[in-house]
């Protein structure tokens, strides 16, 4: 039997798309990448379909890389398969399994969108720790598999923190669970079993050690209160010793970031921005709270912080009524970043941010691009800095230069003591040389774990 | 300019940024696109996925095939992506222009070209005799006022041929009202036409009526149905370029007008609670939500009750854009959908303003909940009339 013919037994005829038209749509994410045509794409309903698919390509004579795709939101072409072979589209997975009100986990299936989460635990008073300014449309499967991160991270960590257990798909068709589901009978509660974290192997494995068909995530009650405080300062190096200065206190911030202020001043002419913003920094930042009064001094202290860095007070409007108010729509993101803007995501050391800044706008003139630029405090230890660049694929000249920017971005900021939080294909040797041993052992985990080479391994660097 | 311009058009298809907004769910609005519902979250037929299909159709790099055709027809142009598109892309519009091109290339689909052709010979799309359009009007509705008219009342294809008693309401409420209207020789306002891409067909009928109109000498136009008041309203201007010499008003719009000025006394009457469906080409194409709304609250006796997802997160009922004609059985599936979400309100009585939901939306509640009843406000108003 034929593969195409063998593919549409296992997941139904029209769950099996070859048409042209059809690769076109699968072909890119949300990121600057080239669209690359997959040869099929697969939609599996079930954890049993997918074994089916694994066990069959084991013992087929030819190769066809598996390329696992959830919502392919992102901006960094984690969604664009690297050479034709199957995608295996996982959107049709998304029912919740349980929600365990015992242990306070639920356990969702990957497809499953954080909005459509969201409601439904809402309902019941719950949230999970962290998600991604992407809650819309991205699905829980694939922040996991790329290590998502995003609001309410500085509080509980990173999507990876959240997970008790996965079930995975190992290349050869067997089924994994991690975690204390592991055993039989015992509940989902911890990722902690005996021996090393075998989560850890697959939360940013991009997909390329098995299928992650289940995540178990823990749950939180809903925030109690809240505060919104927005700040405007002269320049970075002050905004960042206030933001630094909260890194250091007993502050729960849901939300911390740092804007230029004069892409505010433009997008939201109803606020008051005060003397600063235009040539300035706006520092907004969500508060979260045991009560109203500790969310109130919480704040107090902040405030505090930010005027004695020469802040300016902006009062808590922009916070409230338009950031946080508009949370699930991307408020500030989505009106910032309108037109395609290409993103690069570094996590820096605090103190480093504005070396980062400036090193920005330094290659943007080489280039003659403008790179927006703006950073978050997504952790107590450092900050998610994230340039943008405007970009248009009417013009492929810019298209080509923008891309050679964003890649001068990459080297350089490596360069500064940064960590790339997503690495496109190939690094120069200057600079793997530099954790060749880290490169060795992942190359030598993808050999044991899926010695095929059946999960196409161009998204992790060196694989 | 006109997004069916070839500029206007690419600049559309370029600016999408594949963000998925137009396509998932959010926390207030559980289903953005019903197509990409309706299929098993199919990316082909999401508008996302759509708008890079059109990118390369319109580029000439893909050639239309009847799969290709399908992902733009499947989709009851509800405008739902339009209202969630971070970079304001007029999607309906550009699925309007492709789904243009692609029976410009012979690869529409049968069933629109049949209606199409009725519309032709009928002046309607329901195959129906041109002569029987008023064929509804009991004898003691007909007067009108012939003379000096203010209002002609444009009756609409559903509602002359399928949902009649929308019609006679409508005309009870015009007479208890005193309001000078007339009936005028009309003929399809063109709207199944320019929703599946014969816009020709569609411009012609548009000049017919509004020369029609223009004869009768009225300078407001009710129309009790909201694919007729988008098509009059939105697309006559962009169609003929020029600013119409008359007024479109909707009859959810008059009622609430009528009520306001105390035109019409209504009657008490049993006790029930009423939720509201909002038509998209009434709602999220031309922002009528509140007149409805107005008249329901102000019916003694009833209990308006809002669905979680109204306004412009309201779900479409999936009657309009081809899409019941072309895919019956998913339109009504897309029905129930919308009646399912009436289910946790205790609601005696799902209200709409728009023939051609009332008709779809009957079909979903038969398909789940027979004890709901489907009404028109203009049936819940002449009900009560004193």
């Amino acid at each position: 039997m034929d593969i195409r013919s063998f593919l549409k037994e296992i997941v139904g005829e029209q769950y099996v798309l070859t048409e042209d038209f059809e690769k076109i749509v699968y072909s890119r994410d949300a990121s600057i990448e080239l669209p690359v045509l997959p040869d099929y794409i697969v939609r599996p309903r079930t954890v049993e379909e997918i074994q089916k698919i694994l066990e069959y390509l084991n013992s087929a004579q030819y190769k066809l890389p598996i390329h696992i795709r959830c919502s392919s939101t992102a901006y960094w072409g984690g969604g664009v398969p690297n050479k034709g072979g199957i995608i295996l589209d996982l959107s049709r997975m998304n029912k919740i399994i349980e929600i365990n009100e015992d242990t306070l986990c639920v356990t969702v299936e990957p497809g499953i969108t954080f909005s459509e989460l969201f409601r439904a635990l809402e309902q019941k008073g719950y949230r999970i720790g962290e998600r991604p300014e992407s809650a819309y449309s991205a699905c829980v499967g694939g922040h996991v598999a790329s290590m998502g991160a995003g609001l309410g991270q500085y509080i509980f960590g990173n999507q990876g923190d959240q997970v008790t257990g996965l079930k995975v798909v190992l290349p050869d068709g067997k089924l994994l669970t991690t975690g204390s589901g592991a055993l039989e009978n015992t509940p989902k509660f911890t990722k902690w079993m005996f021996g090393p974290d075998l989560s850890g192997l697959f939360i940013g494995s991009e997909g390329v050690l098995g299928v992650i068909v289940e995540v178990t995530l823990k749950l939180y009650p809903l925030p109690r209160a809240m505060a919104f405080a927005t700040f405007a300062f002269n320049n970075i190096e002050d905004t960042i010793e206030t933001v630094h200065q909260i890194q250091k206190g007993p502050f729960s911030i849901q939300y911390l970031s740092c804007f230029e202020g004069a892409s505010f001043v433009r997008t939201y002419p109803q606020v008051d921005w005060g003397s600063k913003t235009e040539h300035g920094i706006v520092l907004t930042i969500v508060i979260e709270g045991r009560s109203k009064e500790d969310a109130t001094i919480q704040k107090e202290e902040i405030t505090q912080e930010a005027l004695r860095h020469s802040g300016e007070d902006l009062g808590e409007v922009f916070a409230r009524d338009i950031f946080w108010k508009n949370r699930y729509e991307w408020a500030v993101t989505r009106t910032l970043r309108k037109g395609l803007r290409t993103i690069i995501l570094f996590r820096v050391p605090t103190k480093k941010i504005p070396l980062f800044w400036e090193e920005t706008r330094t290659i943007g003139e080489q280039f003659d691009l403008k790179i927006g630029r703006s950073c978050q405090a997504r952790s107590r230890h450092f900050i998610s800095y994230h340039p943008s660049i405007r970009y248009s694929e009417k013009n492929p000249e810019i298209w080509e230069k923008v891309k050679e920017c964003k890649n001068a971005l990459y080297l350089r900021f490596i360069e500064l003591g940064g960590l790339p939080c997503r690495l496109p294909g190939q690094l120069p040797k200057s600079i793997t040389h530099k954790f060749k041993n880290y490169l060795l052992f992942l190359r030598r985990l993808k050999t044991c774990i899926d010695p095929k080479n059946i999960f196409s391994s161009s998204k992790i660097v060196g694989l | 300019m006109h997004i069916s311009e070839p500029e206007v058009l690419t600049e559309a298809l370029y600016k999408c940024g594949r963000c998925s907004y137009c396509r998932g769910c959010n926390v207030e609005t559980p289903i953005i696109c019903p197509a990409y519902e309706l299929t098993d979250k199919l990316e082909t037929v999401s508008p996302k996925g759509r708008l890079q299909v059109a990118r390369r159709l319109f580029e000439g790099s893909i050639q239309p095939s009847k799969e290709l055709s399908e992902a733009f027809f499947l989709c009851p142009l509800c405008g739902d992506c339009k209202d969630k598109c971070i970079e304001g892309i007029d999607t309906t519009e550009v699925f309007e222009a492709i789904r243009g091109l692609l029976v410009e290339k012979n690869a529409g689909i049968d069933i629109h070209s049949k209606f199409t052709e009725s519309v032709i010979e009928n002046n309607n799309p329901y195959f129906e005799p041109h002569e029987k359009r008023l064929a509804w009007l009991p004898k003691h509705l007909k007067t009108g006022n012939p003379i000096t008219p203010e209002y002609a009342y444009f009756v609409g294809c559903t509602s002359a041929y399928r949902r009649q008693p929308i019609a006679v309401a409508t005309t009870e409420i015009l007479h208890k009202a005193n309001v000078k209207f007339t009936f005028m020789n009309e003929v399809c306002c063109g709207s199944p036409l320019l929703r599946t891409g014969h816009k020709e067909i569609a411009t012609k009928l548009a000049i017919k009526n509004i020369e029609t109109i223009a004869k009768s000498g009225v300078k407001k136009i009710i129309t009790s149905c909201a694919g007729c008041y988008r098509t009059l309203k939105l697309d006559y201007p962009t169609l003929l370029e020029r600013e119409l010499p008359f007024e479109i008003i909707h009859s959810a719009e008059l009622l609430a007008e009528l009520i306001k000025d105390g035109r019409l006394e209504l009657s008490d009457g049993e006790q029930m609670k009423v939720t509201y469906h909002d038509p998209c080409h009434l709602g999220r194409h031309a922002g009528v939500y509140d007149p409805p709304r107005d008249v329901l609250k102000s019916i003694p006796d009833i209990k308006f009750v809002e669905m979680s997802e109204n306004r412009n997160n309201a779900l479409c009922c999936g009657a309009g854009g081809g899409f019941r004609a072309g895919y019956k059985d998913l339109s009504i599936d897309l029905a129930a959908l919308r009646v399912s979400q009436v289910k946790n309100l205790d609601a005696e009585i799902l209200a709409s303003s728009c023939p051609f939901c009332h008709y779809n939306l009957e079909l979903g509640r038969d398909k789940i909940d027979k004890n709901l009843k489907v009404a028109d406000i203009t049936e819940l108003i002449a009900k009560r009339l004193l």
